[in-house]
Formats: structure tokens, C-alpha cells, sequence
């Protein structure tokens, strides 16, 4: 390749941005300074006098100009004009001509966050270049819970910006690359990501070059901005100020902020606001952010158990907020290990990326035989009887997969089966969200229970879902593609997962009861018309013997103890056990009509 | 003889032609024959997860974004296999029942309309399901502790069922005999319901 361009890491935060690089042979990966001395960029972009400014410069206007300095861009990537953060409440204005994709009004022009990223990128670029020549490519972070519209949002950032993108890399996963070889060093690892906004956690395990995600999860409205909130609402309460001016707000929200950093390495400091002085200690930060903080709790617990990978050998701290004391103890009792830190906790994501920029540009073939596994953050599922979901792919499986399952009519003679694709880790269709419906038509009509469907569904290593219908006697197939993330936001993904986790138990319990009274109509819708079509097949002993565990069914499926409703499921499967395989003998033979028991004998009672 | 749609030689069982090298699509293969392992329910989980990364970096389609259309198809066909049959080989029931089946022996497969009571369980077992039932409804109305008690409970249970499962593979591992399988059989739907009922009792969904 006669391209001589550099390749470089890029960590395109919602708060900061930051630029790597690998130099040299001997693999020493840094950050650069790119911004007044520091190796942060703020994400802000100024659109004042006709001019474009980026960074602290930008920062620094924003209270000047609310609307024209746009702060937080990446919240807004690949969003829509009806999705919920561009209804939140923010300085900004949308220009009303936005179509699908939304627009910053800016005076008499608008501009996309897409071209607000392009020019942080290009920022952080013309920095690189300052130092390093020509740079032409990168490898860029995102969330891990980033959807395919807000991935291509990205990577059109970076095209505008001049940059080829090697690859949009998972943020924690790039913590991880920093880590692991780094240290060379093998093991499963939290990584655990409070940034200003937002909250992630991912478990994975390093080895032999492979890293596998093996549980992600989060909460993309939780993060240092909270404590800073908090802090500031102490300080008003302190004051006395119970219902403020927006100013004061703002300079307790700064004042607030400042302290918190100050107090990571300070015991007790003094801040003034609004010409009163006010003594916070390190202990009084802490009992404000503590609330917060354990509300970090269950997604770590849940993510670790979905991992099932053992014990930890690590925690990486990612994100400013990580530097707070109170969050590595909170952190290292959690997890019951002291979290690792020896890598700046706002530079780790960028030095990952920087790694695998090296690794794919192929400027230095030592660490080529890298593998990254990824895995679907939300279960897929089917629609079954009574609006209950059957899952056919759990959330954390390994990409690609493919799983089958079967299932069969309800109904005589059924011809067609409808199926409904669901994501989601709820119990029932309502509580998950739909991606597709079609219709398998051209079943032969069989008995009730006799067809066999099998539902096959295909994620490639994309994520990209694939699901087909197949009767397997006959061979009637349709197939269609969704795609599971489209259009489906990480506030969406969490709080489905959030709902799971507060409705489980009563989902079960409820599911349970549904469950069995739809089994117990099936069995007694079945055995009412056989006995009055194969009645002749009984002996009056056992008509009798099976009508009375019907009418006990009848009884308990009015009840709401499904654990009786499949007691006498169960009775009645035995009463009639075998009356149903005499039915069952003779339905096949009529099925297959003239051909021979052993070629269908494979498949056996269904 | 399987050609190679390459060379057209005899590409022999591996994912790759034995001739020539080229990714082959993916044939039908149980969880065994994909790791190249004789059928064994006493596996080596760390080898199996060794050998699951080694085939991975070999066969995922990351591998193969430069290779044309056709391969970038057999890489996706053969990494699913691969996954598939480790999630089989990684799980002891998936395991077991695999191994029962290729030896004869009819175990249930996921059927829709399951509610648990479709399972053929031996009758005194019932009786155990129905005791546990309502000890678990008076351990929540006790509480977390009481719950947490009764599912350790189970959990030893569980592996007295496990340990059964456990010589009667190793018999059929020492004699190559079918029959020795036999005891398994009847332990497995045991360990299907304890898997529920932990499941059940932690708050997880069963699936």
C-alpha cells in the first residue's frame, strides 16, 4: 500500500475527545496534547461570528451563547426528530425542516451532529498531524450499546472529518485492549465506565488473543453530571436558597463540580458562592454521591451474572469519574478486588483504540492475532399462544449464532402460521419490542399438533438477524431479515432490561398461570373432539376415567394456582396417555396417506 | 467423497480442504465431531474453551473481510457451527442428552406448548416437585433467607442427581456399552427441573 497516511485512536466522547497513537518499534502507545496543555478535548463546538471553535475556547462561550455552542453532540447522533433526548430539555433549538435526521438551528443556518462531530474530529486531527505528518485513518469508540444508525452516524463523522475508519471499536473493549497488552496478561475483567453522562459496564475475558465480550449492561442517564447536581443542591440547601435563580443554579453546578475534583486528592476545602463561603470535607461529597453511586449496583451484578465467567481477575476504572475516591472503594467492595487505575481513566479508552488502529493499518505486526467476540445485548424471541414470548436467543449470546426451535398448530387443519419477532427480556409481546411479522403459509392440513415448524433465527457477526420458518414434512419455507438494533435507543435497551429485572417475579408468576391455562385449553379443546370423533377407540372404563381429570381440569383452570392447573394437565396426560397414542397412530396414518410408516417413523409423536 | 468447490479434490472433515486449504461451507456435524472429539460426558472445559478460541481465530469472519463473497458465507456458516456446538458441549445436560441421543435413547426437545408437565418424570419424583412447590411458597413468605435455604436444598440434590448422571457416563466411557446409559436417562429430567426451579427461585425466567 503506497498510503503513507498515519492511523491513529480516536475516544469520541460525549464530555471529552482524545487522539492516540503507537510510535516507534518499541510500541510505546501516548496520548496527544491537543488542547491548551491538556491531552482533552472537549466535545464543544462553537458556531459564533461566522467562525468555527472547538474545545475550551468553545466552552467558554457557551454561557454566552447557549444556543450556538453545542456541548454534547454524541447524545444526539443518529437520532431522530421524534426520539425522546432531542424532546429533553436543552439550550438547543432544532431547525424545524429536520427530516430524519435532526438539525441544531444556529441563527440563519443549521448544522447536524454528525458535521458537530466531524469538526472535533477534525480537531483532534489537525492536532495528530501537527506532530505525527499525514494522518489519514483511525479507529474511533463507541458505546457499547451504540445502534446501528448512531455506529453509521459515527463513521459519517469521521468521513467528513477526512478520515478513513478502520473500525468502530466497542469503548470498553478498548480499555480492555490498553489492559491486556499492556500487561500481557490473561483473565476475565469488569470494565467499569462512569463518564459525565453516563454509566457502563462490561465483563470480559481475555485469552490467547481472543477477548470476548461475555455481558454488557448500563444506564445512559447516570454520571458524574448527578453528583455534580447533587453537590450543587447541597450547597443551595446550605444557603438557603430553596428556590434559586437559574444563575446561582449554574455557578452551584460549577462550584459543585470543582469541589469534587479538588477533593480527590484535598480532605476539606472551602467554596464560595454567592458571596458566602461554604466548608465541604471529603465525607460530606460522599454521603451526597453515595445514593448515586449504589445505583451502579445491580446492572454490575446482573452483567457478572449473565457472564458466568468465575471469578475476576481485574476491574479497569474508565471515565473522569472513576478518580473519585468514594468510586474505587465503592468499586473495590463491589467487586471484592481493588480496581486497576495505574492507566488514566480518561486516556485508557483512547490508548485501546490506538492499539488496534496499529494493529488493522498494519504498521506493526506484533499483536496481529487479535480476535474480538462480541455478543446481542438483548434477548430474540417469537410470539407465542396468549401473547407470552418464547425466547429463542438469550440476551449475551456469542456472535454469530443460530438457534432452532419447533413449534406446532393449534388448530385442525391449520394452513398458515403467523410469526412475530421480538426483542426483549420481558414475558410478555407487549412489554418487548416487535422487529418483524410474517406469515408462514402452506402448512398441510394436519391434526392439531402434528405439523412441525421449526423456527430457525441467524445473527451474523454484524448483529444483522435473520429469521426463517420451515414445516418440516413438506419443506414450506419463508425467510426474512430485521435488524435488531435498528432504531433502537440505549435509553430503550436499559429500560427493558431495568423493567425485567423489577417485574421478573411477577412475570413469572403471571406467565406461569398463562402458560398452564392455555396448555389446559389445548389438551381440553384436543380431548373433547377426540373422544367425539376417535371415541370408539375407548373402552366406557376409560371415557370415563379421562371425562372426570377433564372436569377436574375445567375446575382448576378457573383458579389462579398454575401449579394445580399442570397437576391435573398432568392427571389427564396419564388418564389419556394411551388414548392419545392410539389417535395419534391413526392421524398419521391418514396424513400420510399412501406412504410408508418408516419413512415418517423419524420424526416420531410430536 | 465431499469436493472441494476450490480444488474439487477430497476436502476431508476439517473446515479447510485437506488439498488445498480453502474454506469449505459448513456440513452438518454434531457438537463432537465439530471439535474433532470423541463423544465423551466427561469433558475437559478448559481444553474445550482452548480449543473453541483456537478454531475461532481461525474461522471468524473478521478473518476472512478481505476473502471474497463465498468464503465470508462458509466463515459465517462455520463460526455459527462452532458456537452452537461449544454452547452444547459447555452445558452437562446439553452434553448428556446429545450423547443419549446418538446412542438410541429418546430425549425431549424443545417443543412450544411445554409447560413442564409434558415430562415423563418417575411418579415419586412428582411428589418431590409437588413438596418443593409449596415449601417455596412458604420460604418467600418468610423471606430471602428461607428461599436461599431451600434452594441450596435442591442445589444437593441436584448433585446427588449429577453424580448418578456422572458414573453412569463413566461406565458407558469405560465399556463402550449403551445399556450403562440407561440409569442416566430418568436423572436427566430430574436435572432439567431442578435447572428450572433454581432458575424459578433466583428470579430468572426459565427458557
Amino acid at each position: 500500500m503506497g498510503d503513507s497516511g498515519k492511523a491513529v485512536g480516536i475516544d469520541l466522547g460525549t464530555t471529552n475527545s482524545l487522539v492516540a497513537y503507537v510510535e516507534g518499534k518499541g510500541a510505546k502507545v501516548r496520548c496527544l496534547v491537543v488542547d491548551e496543555g491538556s491531552t482533552l478535548l472537549p466535545s464543544a463546538v462553537a458556531y459564533v461570528d461566522g467562525q468555527v471553535v472547538v474545545g475550551r475556547q468553545a466552552r467558554r462561550l457557551a454561557a454566552e451563547h447557549p444556543r450556538e455552542v453545542i456541548l454534547s453532540a454524541k447524545r444526539f447522533m443518529g437520532k431522530s426528530a421524534d426520539d425522546v433526548e432531542v424532546r429533553r430539555l436543552s439550550p438547543y433549538t432544532f431547525a424545524a425542516e429536520s427530516g430524519p435526521v435532526i438539525r441544531f438551528a444556529l441563527g440563519e443556518k443549521s448544522v447536524t451532529p454528525v458535521e458537530v462531530s466531524a469538526e472535533v474530529l477534525r480537531r483532534l486531527r489537525a492536532e495528530a498531524q501537527a506532530r505525527l505528518g499525514e494522518v489519514t485513518k483511525a479507529v474511533i469508540t463507541v458505546p457499547a450499546y451504540f445502534d446501528d444508525a448512531q455506529r453509521q452516524a459515527t463513521k459519517d463523522a469521521g468521513k467528513l472529518a477526512g478520515l478513513e475508519v478502520l473500525r468502530l471499536l466497542n469503548e470498553p473493549t478498548a480499555a480492555a485492549i490498553a489492559y491486556g497488552l499492556d500487561k500481557k496478561k490473561d483473565g476475565t475483567f469488569a470494565v467499569y465506565d462512569l463518564g459525565g453522562g453516563t454509566f457502563d459496564i462490561s465483563i470480559l475475558k481475555l485469552e490467547d488473543g481472543v477477548f470476548e465480550v461475555k455481558a454488557t449492561g448500563g444506564d445512559s442517564a447516570l454520571g458524574g453530571d448527578d453528583f455534580d447536581r447533587a453537590l450543587a443542591q447541597h450547597f443551595l440547601a446550605q444557603l438557603g436558597a430553596d428556590r434559586a435563580e437559574p444563575k446561582i443554579v449554574r455557578a452551584a453546578i460549577d462550584a459543585a463540580k470543582a469541589a469534587k475534583e479538588r477533593l480527590t486528592a484535598e480532605r476539606q476545602i472551602e467554596v464560595e458562592l454567592g458571596g458566602a463561603k461554604i466548608a465541604v470535607a471529603r465525607e460530606d461529597l460522599e454521603s451526597v454521591i453515595k445514593p448515586i453511586l449504589e445505583r451502579t449496583g445491580p446492572a454490575c451484578r446482573r452483567a457478572l451474572a449473565d457472564a458466568d465467567a468465575g471469578p475476576l481477575d481485574g476491574v479497569i476504572l474508565v471515565g473522569g469519574q472513576t478518580r473519585t475516591p468514594l468510586v474505587r472503594r465503592y468499586v473495590g467492595e463491589l467487586f471484592r478486588l481493588p480496581p486497576l487505575a495505574d492507566i488514566d481513566p480518561d486516556e485508557v479508552v483512547a490508548l485501546g483504540a490506538a492499539i488496534q488502529a496499529n494493529q488493522l493499518a498494519g504498521e506493526e505486526k506484533a499483536h496481529d492475532d487479535i480476535l474480538l467476540l462480541d455478543v446481542i445485548p438483548l434477548s430474540l424471541g417469537v410470539e407465542t399462544m396468549g401473547g407470552l414470548v418464547e425466547k429463542i436467543l438469550p440476551r449475551n449470546s456469542t456472535i454469530p449464532v443460530a438457534m432452532q426451535q419447533r413449534f406446532t398448530t393449534y388448530v385442525d387443519g391449520q394452513t398458515a402460521l403467523d410469526v412475530h419477532v421480538v426483542q426483549g427480556e420481558r414475558e410478555f409481546v407487549q412489554d418487548c419490542r416487535s422487529l418483524a411479522r410474517f406469515t408462514l403459509r402452506g402448512i398441510p392440513p394436519l391434526p392439531a399438533g402434528l405439523a412441525r415448524i421449526g423456527i430457525t433465527f441467524q445473527v451474523d457477526a454484524d448483529g444483522l438477524l435473520t429469521v426463517s420458518a420451515r414445516e418440516e414434512r413438506t419443506g414450506v419455507a419463508q425467510t426474512v431479515q430485521v435488524k435488531p438494533s435498528h432504531g433502537l435507543t440505549d435509553e430503550e435497551v436499559e429500560r427493558m432490561l431495568l423493567e425485567s429485572y423489577q417485574h421478573g417475579e411477577e412475570d413469572i408468576a403471571s406467565r406461569l398461570l398463562m402458560e398452564s391455562r392455555v396448555e389446559a385449553q389445548r389438551i381440553l379443546a384436543a380431548a373433547d373432539k377426540q373422544i367425539d370423533s376417535n371415541g370408539d377407540l375407548l373402552t366406557g372404563e376409560e371415557r370415563t376415567e379421562i371425562e372426570s381429570a377433564m372436569r377436574a381440569l375445567v375446575e382448576a383452570a378457573q383458579g389462579n394456582d398454575h401449579r394445580l392447573v399442570n397437576e391435573r394437565i398432568a392427571e389427564l396426560d396419564r388418564a389419556s396417555a394411551e388414548f392419545a397414542e392410539r389417535i395419534m397412530d391413526r392421524g398419521i396414518q391418514r396424513a400420510i396417506g399412501g406412504r410408508s410408516i418408516d419413512e415418517v417413523s423419524e420424526s416420531g409423536p410430536g | 467423497m465431499i469436493a472441494c468447490w476450490s480444488c474439487h479434490k477430497e476436502a476431508g472433515p476439517s473446515p479447510f480442504c485437506s488439498a488445498c486449504g480453502e474454506l469449505q461451507p459448513a456440513r452438518p456435524r454434531d457438537a463432537f465431531q465439530v471439535f474433532d472429539l470423541s463423544p465423551r460426558y466427561h469433558l475437559d472445559l478448559a481444553v474445550l474453551e482452548k480449543s473453541w478460541r483456537e478454531r475461532s481465530k481461525k474461522l471468524h469472519p473478521d478473518k476472512f473481510v478481505r476473502a471474497g463473497a463465498r468464503q465470508r458465507r462458509f466463515a459465517l456458516e462455520q463460526t455459527t457451527l462452532l458456537n452452537q456446538a461449544y454452547k452444547e458441549l459447555k452445558s452437562p445436560l446439553a452434553r448428556a442428552e446429545l450423547i443419549l441421543r446418538s446412542n438410541g435413547y429418546s430425549t425431549p426437545t424443545a417443543e412450544a406448548g411445554k409447560a413442564g408437565a409434558g415430562e415423563k418424570l418417575p411418579l415419586e419424583f412428582y411428589e418431590e416437585v409437588m413438596v418443593d412447590r409449596e415449601a417455596l411458597d412458604e420460604a418467600k413468605a418468610e423471606g430471602p433467607e428461607a428461599v436461599q435455604a431451600l434452594a441450596s436444598q435442591v442445589l444437593t440434590r441436584r448433585d446427588a442427581t449429577l453424580a448418578i448422571i456422572d458414573r453412569a457416563f463413566a461406565d458407558w466411557e469405560r465399556s463402550g456399552d449403551a445399556a450403562a446409559l440407561g440409569p442416566a436417562e430418568p436423572e436427566l429430567a430430574k436435572l432439567r427441573y431442578y435447572a428450572r426451579f433454581v432458575d424459578e427461585v433466583e428470579g430468572r425466567p426459565h427458557d
